[in-house]
This record gives C-alpha cells, structure tokens and sequence, in this order.
C-alpha cells in the first residue's frame, strides 16, 4: 500500500476527532481515532512504517488542538515506535495484540500527554483524569479499533510488503 | 523481514522526539500559534461542515425509526413517508437551532451586551485541556480575551484568535479561575476546578452563610478579566464548615459545555493588557 495514501485518512480522522467525535463522547472519555489508525497499522504492519504517519499525525493533532506544542507528537512517536517493536517480538499480529497493545497505548499516549502538561506548567488532576478519561478512552479505543484492525488487515493483505532478497 | 526497517523506525523516533522536545520547550516561543492560525483557518470549513453534518445525525434516527412504524404501507406511500419525515426531521433540526439562537439572543438582550455569534466547530481532541474552536475571528471583531456566552451564561474565554477561527478556553479548564460572586447577596468568591469539580470557593464567608440550590452566580468583575454581572454558574451543593476558613460551594455551569452549538462573543468588554 502506497504510504502516502495514508496522510488523507489520518487528515480525515483527525477533524472527525476534533468535530464529531466530542459529540458522541461518553463523559470525558474520547476515542482517539488517529492514535488508534496509526498504532494499529504499526500492529498490523510492522517495519517502522506507521512512523512517519506518527509525525504526521501528531503534528496535525497539535496545530488542532489547544495542548503544549509537540505534546501529541511526542506521545504518538512514543507509543508507534513501541507498537511496532511489539510486531517484531511478537513476529506478526494477531487480534489479541491489538487490542492489548491499542489499551496499552491509549493509557501511554494519555499518560505522556499529561506529563507533558504538568511540565509546562499546566495543573492537572491525575487521578481523576486517570478514572474518567484516560481508562474509558482505552476501552472507547477498543471498541474503534475492531473496525480499524478489520479494514487494515485487508489493506495489508491486498497490498503486501514487497520482499527484497537478503544477499 | 526486510532488513533496516528497525533502523528506520529508530531514525524517526530519534528525529521526532527531538522535534517534540524542541517543540515543547520553545513553540511558544517559536511562533507555534501562526501555524495553529494557518491550520485552523486551513480546517475550520471542514469541521463545521463536521460539526453541521453531526447535530443532523440526531434527526436523522428519528427519521429512521419513524419510517419503521410504516412497515405495513406499500412502498409508494413508504417513500412519501419517508419523504416527508426527512423535511420534518430537517425542520426539526432547523427549529432547534432557531430555539438555540433565540436562546442566545434572549442572554444578549438581557445582558444588553454587544456581542457577534459563532458556530461551535472543534473541540479539544482528548479532552484533557478544556477548549474549543469557534468559527468566528478578527474579522468579525473579535479579539484575546473577550468573555464567550452559551445560552444561559458565560462558558469561557478567548485565548487565541485568527481571522475566522479563535480557541477558547472554558471554565471548566483549571487554567481559568474566574471571579465571581452570588447574585443576589454580592458575596465574593472564585470559580475553579477542584479536585475535578466546578466550586465556587468563597473566603472570609460570614458564619451565617447559606447558599441554596440553583443560586445563581455571576462575574464580579474583579481583576479585570470579565464585565461584571455576567451569569457564571448555579450553586448545587453547599454545606457550611465552620472550621474551614474558606467555604466551598459545588457548582454547576449554566451550560452543558461538552455540547455547544453556537455561542456569543461579548465584543463590548476586552479586559486590560489584551487590547
């Protein structure tokens, strides 16, 4: 699949995240489209190739949203990278991984967010932002990825990993 | 596996968090906000096209379920049905905006304030810092610092404006303290997110103090930040303490801040130092 195909989808899902989205939000908790796209494809896919959509898609997530700058880059790299070190250890992707690692991520993602905004300067509530957002995000999350894993399984089948022979 | 792949992904991890650091530490400094404008002024039509589009979805299910109690009618008179379930629901969805709309302008004739209305057309994605994009700018007069009203009363704060697009900081967010006092007694307090709730923290209260439920409260006008007198937040819970020195009041906004259509720029008052 051509990589740059991509860079539309996650421009799409990022203004749905910024505009419908909240409107169908449960209390604080959000499901964060964007994050889970990118680390499911790095979960399905591997080979560092949901990294660039990383720094694509946290770049746009902060010039849409009011956080420190850099903070939803930094958090999305961070949790991309380990999603996709996750696919070289686990030697492939099964549903089960993806959906423990998307939980895994969306509570990291939440966490360095919030580290973020504590040293910038901003008070934050961690417990209650632990309870009522980052945790039903997670779960927000894995009701979104079941679609997501779906359509991108799909998408890797159709337009496999060209294999360059090892010499 | 193809080789390099693991190098590669290390390169932008390496790249990227380098990126994020410098970011973090000086994009303020760095102009991060006219990238912000530019981006915003770039998406702010498709998300109020979003936005519009979503505030249809409920009429639209109405729509739907509607039709399913004709299930018996031939498919003429389904279709005609359904025809006309469609106006309905887009009237419906027209009239609740009207009422919206009419509900903001009752707050500004009643405030007797001048102020511009904005469509609602972002909000913050993770919802960990309370702010919102609006759809309206410079170029509809508006400017840092101005007071933003739902249909009862103030929601929150311009922090950042562009031409057609400005963010808003609510007053739910811990970062906006706002200074208010009750209404009918004048008594001062300050409104702030305490241990994740909305209160109305209130020092030096006299030993006699009640507050009742659905008391209203309004800006004080101290500090400067706001006019006075604009309807904040309504008390839901009190209990006096006597040995606390500073009494704390639950509130509540007067607006459900999470689902906001429109709302109303006060373009009369820009506090000082923002001008």
């Amino acid at each position: 699949m051509s990589l740059w195909l991509a860079y539309p989808v996650i421009t799409l899902l990022a203004i749905l995240q910024t505009s419908l989205v909240p409107q169908v939000s449960l209390g604080a908790a959000r499901p964060q489209l964007v994050m889970t796209w990118i680390v499911c494809w790095a979960v399905v896919r591997g080979r560092g190739e949901a990294m660039s959509w990383a720094i694509f898609g946290g770049l746009l997530l902060d010039l849409l949203s009011q956080m420190p700058p850099g903070a939803h880059l930094l958090a999305m790299v961070a949790v991309t990278f380990l999603a996709d070190l996750g696919h070289r250890v686990m030697q492939g992707s099964t549903a089960l991984f993806a959906l423990a690692a998307i939980f895994a991520a969306s509570l990291a993602y939440g966490t360095i967010l919030l580290v973020v905004l504590e040293v910038t300067g901003h008070s934050v509530q961690l417990a209650d932002t632990v309870i009522l957002n980052l945790l039903p995000g997670a779960v927000f999350n894995l009701a979104v990825l079941v679609p997501i894993f779906l359509v991108q399984r799909v998408l890797d089948q159709r337009f496999p990993v060209s294999v360059l022979p090892e010499w | 596996m193809r080789r390099g792949s693991q190098p590669r992904a290390t390169s932008y991890l390496l790249i990227a968090v380098a990126l994020a650091i410098v970011l973090v530490g000086v994009g303020e400094t760095l102009r991060f906000s006219s990238a912000r404008d530019v981006a915003a002024g770039v998406f702010a039509p498709f998300q109020a096209a979003v936005m519009s589009a979503s505030n249809g979805v409920g009429g639209f299910v109405a729509m739907l379920t509607s039709i399913g109690n004709t299930a018996d009618e031939n498919r003429r008179l389904k279709q005609h049905v359904a025809d006309l379930e469609r106006q309905l629901a887009g009237r419906q969805q027209q009239d609740l905006t009207d009422q919206k709309l009419k509900a903001l302008l009752g707050v500004r004739d009643s405030l007797q304030i001048h102020t511009v209305t904005a469509q609602v057309i972002g909000l913050d994605p993770e919802a960990l810092t309370q702010t919102m994009t609006i759809h309206a700018g410079t170029s509809q007069g508006v400017r840092k610092g101005m007071s933003v009203l739902g249909q009862r009363g103030l929601v929150g704060k311009v922090i950042s404006v562009q031409s057609n697009t400005a963010a808003v900081r609510l007053i739910s967010d811990p970062q906006l303290p706002v200074n208010a006092e009750v209404a009918t007694t004048h008594l001062g307090g300050t409104i702030k997110i305490k241990d994740g709730q909305l209160v109305d923290e209130i020092l030096g209260a006299p030993t006699d103090l009640k507050l009742n439920q659905g008391e209203t409260l309004v800006t004080s006008g101290l500090g400067g930040n706001y006019p006075k007198g604009l309807p904040v937040a309504e008390v839901v819970r009190f209990q006096y303490r006597p040995a606390e020195i500073t009494q704390v009041a639950r509130v509540a906004p007067l607006d459900d801040l999470m689902h906001l259509e429109y709302v109303l720029v006060d373009t009369d008052f820009v506090p000082e130092g923002t001008r």
